[in-house]
């Protein structure tokens, strides 16, 4: 692009040309201007001296008005604007100095005015105001009146030079002013035609050639891509009108080529719509299978549901084990798959009267259920006995029942029972508040989840019945008094509370610290420890056989039973052992004591029986003399007397052990005379004893069983003259008092050591020594009399001191005396 | 002529053995105790000694044992006499020395045959 020939230089540079001559013009014009500014200011300085002139003149008279006014009146306030003018003249002169100071001529009069002012103040005017004052003669008017004058003329001389110069300046300032406007004039005038030019200018070259590219762009708008552009210069505008040109020529040309390709473009949409048509016939049978696909979602998505909720059932179940909570769960499930608002739960527990109880209950008061049901009782008992669900509608005032705090109706019952393998275990009835059925789906849903809830509950049933069974089984195993211990591989299985007393007992420690120990670290706490030994070598070489043995602890005399079995599981296989130990240390004593006294009878029989034996034997093999024969028949007679009170007593005591109390024949009768029998008869049996017998003179009445109380007695005397091998005086006495009668004997015998007093009734007890003393007796006879006077309602008892004897009494109600 | 002594409680069963004996030539002493029936045998140091069981002071195993402790009475044949009837009862007093052992009731033939096994046949002549 050449600058020189460039649109844009030239209108730079005509631009730039026509600011240089405006500015130019604007430079002259404020030239002018600046000149007028001058003269004004000088007119307005020329002004101002003139009224500081004027000022300073009229304080001159002001200093004279006022002296010559305080010297005609001496009234003081002449002095004020004297002394006003007297502060402030000199510097009003020196202002009037300062003004004029670029006007050497003016400043020299200026100097002379402030120093004929001063010459005055100081010569005259305060002289004259002290005189006044002080009342002297003042100087002479004149003088002033001359000064005055003076200083008058040369101010007005002042006035006249500075009101000329004055005059001057204005006139300048209004000839710059004139000046001024006319420069202005000129310079808009030239400044509005140089940009008329410019814009003409500016028209012909670039608005024309524009017009006519804008003229030929509309045209081709218009379709007309004939349009084309003249192209004149070399400027901008010329590379415009190109460009157009080629514009346009392309434009044709694409014009062309579209042409073509717009037919090929109408082959092809015929093809599309062919194309469109076929794809609409697919796309309908796309939408046939998406309704089918939508059918298909829809169901298993229903399935789903109905798996989750199978499933968040089946959940719900497992969590709780207990009856309660699964028979809430159970009916919150039917109640929400049935629609219904209200239910109650009844579950068998397999009785053997097949009824059901309630278990659980929806919205409904348990109190106002039936707590039980039956195979006979309404709907729901005919669910359970038909094993099939029986619905129920109701109109609106038939059924109404408390639910949720308020009566409600109930419009459609449903009873489905809880069918497990071909048992009802339970009936759920549901009660709909809503009208209408319960759909076949629904129904189906139930089934399922009543066949879920019916194993459900029939577990927890079982396990309610296991847990139940459980309890009693500890129970039993608690409340025994047996020692049972179940032991395996793993050690102590169970043991119940008696095993763990028991085994402390035996081996002196618990079941836990006993575990790890061996038989031989036991075996010598055991009296026979072989045999314990024995024992458990056997156990462990044939741990199939069970094994019975006794234990007796060698330390503490007790002595306990062992027996031990393999337990075996349902399958035969073998769990462990049970051991089930029993104390018999008080059956081993008692066994004791027994055969001590089937000892002592067998013995005490025999004694007598011997002399009845060989007393016939000899009579039968001599045949003696008459007196001997007689002897020893007293003798056989006397013997056979004694063997048969031994049998009495004997017989007595078993009748005691079997029926606990004697049978008695009571009557009413004095004891006097029975004591009194009974002391005859063993004071002829012994001549190492006296009997010493003291009864009162008044009858001693009682109800009771002669023979009985003779027996008491006879025990009583015989225990007195055995005891008292030495022989002495056996005291008997009676007495009567406080409605009891009773009987002592005492004797001066052996006596009884403290530590045996307790045990002296109990039967079958005998006094250690005495069968090494040879005393006779069974062992019964203090038990006997004891049983005795019980019987009777009495008392028997005694004292004794070991060594010094004995004393013992009885005493039974007295009966009333009828005489 | 053998000694014989009865050591018995019982005035009954002294006299009963006694009177079984009389037919023999025995020179017969009786004992009524434990303690007695020992004086009389250090004294007369009888051939044959019945014994009963339970009696007063010493029972009549402790008289076994002692009079078998006593070196003494060699050759003395003791026989029990009693009613205990028990068979530990035969062994206790086997054990303390007893040669025989009879138990009431008794039939004096059988005393008498007893006597003869012990004494030999010539002792009842």
């Amino acid at each position: 692009m050449s600058a020189r020939g460039g649109l844009t230089t030239r209108m730079v540079l005509l631009g730039a040309a026509l600011a240089v001559a405006v500015g130019l013009a604007i430079g002259a014009m404020l030239l002018t201007i600046g000149d007028m500014r001058h003269a004004a200011r000088m007119a307005r300085h020329s002004e101002q001296v003139i009224a500081s002139a004027n000022r300073a003149e009229k304080q001159l008279l002001d200093l004279e008005t006022g002296a010559r006014g305080y010297e005609l009146t001496r009234d003081a306030r002449f002095l004020a604007p004297w002394r006003a003018a007297q502060a402030t003249l000199p510097r009003q002169t020196e202002d009037l100095a300062a003004l004029v100071a670029d006007n050497p001529a003016q400043a020299a009069l200026v100097q002379q005015i402030a120093a004929g002012t001063r010459a005055y103040l100081d010569e005259y005017s305060t002289p004259l105001v002290d005189a006044v004052r002080a009342r002297r003669s003042p100087p002479p008017p004149t003088a002033g009146k001359r000064r005055i004058d003076a200083l008058r003329a040369q101010f007005a001389r002042f006035d006249a030079t500075e009101q000329r110069l004055a005059d001057r300046r204005r006139a300048a300032a209004d000839r710059a002013a004139a000046r001024a406007i006319t420069v202005g004039v000129i310079v808009l005038v030239a400044g509005v035609a140089l940009l008329l030019a410019f814009a003409a200018w500016l028209g012909r070259s670039v608005a024309a050639p524009v017009r006519r590219v804008a003229a030929a762009a509309d045209r081709l708008a218009a379709g007309d891509l004939s349009a084309r552009v003249e192209v004149r210069g070399r400027d901008e505008l010329a590379r415009l009108a190109r460009s157009f040109n080629g514009m346009a020529d392309a434009l044709q040309e694409g014009r062309d080529e579209l042409d073509s390709q717009h037919h090929e473009l109408e082959v092809q949409t015929a093809e599309l719509e062919d194309q469109q048509q076929q794809l609409a016939t697919a796309n309908d049978e796309l939408r046939a299978q998406r309704d089918e696909l939508e059918h298909i979602t829809a169901s298993l998505a229903d399935e789903t549901e109905r798996q989750r909720l199978f499933a968040d059932f089946a959940d719900a179940l497992a969590i709780d084990a207990a009856l309660p909570d699964r028979a809430a769960t159970t009916l919150r499930a039917l109640a929400g798959a049935a629609g219904a608002q209200v239910g109650a739960l009844y579950a068998a527990d397999g009785r053997a009267d097949g009824r059901h109880d309630l278990v659980g209950t929806l919205g409904l008061d348990p109190a106002s259920l039936p707590a039980r049901l039956g195979r006979d009782d309404g709907l729901p008992g005919r669910a359970i006995a038909e094993r099939q669900t029986v619905a129920a509608a109701h109109d609106e005032t038939t059924l109404r029942v408390t639910a949720f705090g308020r009566e409600t109706a109930v419009r459609q019952e449903l009873h489905v029972p809880l069918v497990y393998g071909d048992r009802a275990v339970g009936v759920a009835s549901l009660g709909r508040t809503a009208p209408g059925t319960v759909d076949p789906r629904g129904r189906e849903l139930l089934g399922h989840l009543a066949e879920m809830a019916a194993i459900s509950i029939s577990n927890a049933l079982a396990t309610t019945r296991a847990q139940r069974l459980a309890v009693i089984n500890r129970a039993v195993l608690d409340s025994v008094r047996d020692g049972i211990l179940m032991t395996s591989d793993d050690g102590v299985v169970l043991a119940n509370p008696p095993a763990h007393r028991l085994t402390k007992a035996i081996l002196g420690v618990t079941i836990e610290e006993a575990e790890p120990l061996e038989p031989t670290d036991v075996a010598a706490r055991f009296a026979d420890a072989e045999a314990f030994l024995a024992a458990a070598v056997a156990m462990a070489a044939n741990p199939d056989e069970p094994r019975f043995d006794e234990l007796e602890v060698a330390e503490s005399g007790r002595v306990f039973e062992r027996y031990s079995a393999p337990v075996r599981g349902a399958g035969g296989e073998r769990l462990g052992r049970t051991t089930v130990i029993r104390e018999i240390t008080a059956e081993r004593e008692a066994e004791r004591v027994k055969n001590e006294l089937m000892a002592t009878v067998s013995h005490e029989l025999r004694t007598p029986l011997a002399s009845i034996v060989g007393f016939t034997e000899l009579l039968l093999l001599r045949d003696p003399e008459p007196e001997v024969r007689r002897s020893h028949l007293e003798t056989v007679h006397a013997e056979a007397r004694r063997l048969a009170e031994l049998i009495d007593d004997f017989l007595d005591l078993q009748r005691l052990a079997e029926r606990g109390r004697l049978p008695l024949e009571r009557r009413r009768l004095d004891l006097r005379p029975l004591v009194s029998e009974q002391a005859r008869v063993f004071a002829a049996q012994s001549g190492a004893h006296t009997l010493d017998v003291r009864l009162p003179a008044a009858a001693l009445m009682t109800d009771g069983d002669p023979s009985r109380i003779k027996q008491v007695l006879a025990n009583l005397l015989s225990n007195a003259i055995k005891y008292s091998p030495d022989g002495g005086e056996i005291g008997v006495e009676g007495w009567a008092r406080d409605g009891v009668v009773g009987v002592a004997v005492s004797d001066p015998g052996l006596g009884i050591p403290s530590a045996q007093q307790p045990r002296l009734f109990e039967r079958f007890y005998r006094a250690p020594g005495a069968t090494e003393r040879a005393i006779g007796g069974t062992g019964l006879g203090l038990a006997l009399s004891r049983e005795i006077v019980e019987a009777h309602d009495g008392r028997i008892g005694f004292e004794s001191v070991e060594g010094q004897g004995s004393r013992f009494w009885f005493e039974l109600p007295s009966s009333p005396s009828y005489e | 002529m053998a000694k014989v002594l009865i050591a018995d409680d019982q005035a009954n069963m002294r006299k009963l053995v006694r009177l079984t004996l009389e037919s023999g030539r025995f020179d017969i002493f009786e004992a009524p105790d434990g303690e007695t029936a020992l004086d009389v045998a250090t004294r007369e140091r009888p051939d044959l000694v019945f014994l009963d069981w339970t009696m007063p002071g010493q029972s009549g195993v402790e008289v076994c044992r002692a009079l078998r402790d006593d070196p003494g009475n060699d050759g003395m044949r003791i026989v029990m006499l009693t009613a205990r009837s028990q068979p530990e009862d035969r062994e206790t007093a086997h054990e303390m020395g007893a040669d025989d052992y009879i138990t009431k009731p008794f039939s004096p033939i059988q005393l008498l045959e007893k006597v003869r096994d012990v004494l030999g046949p010539e002792a009842l002549l």
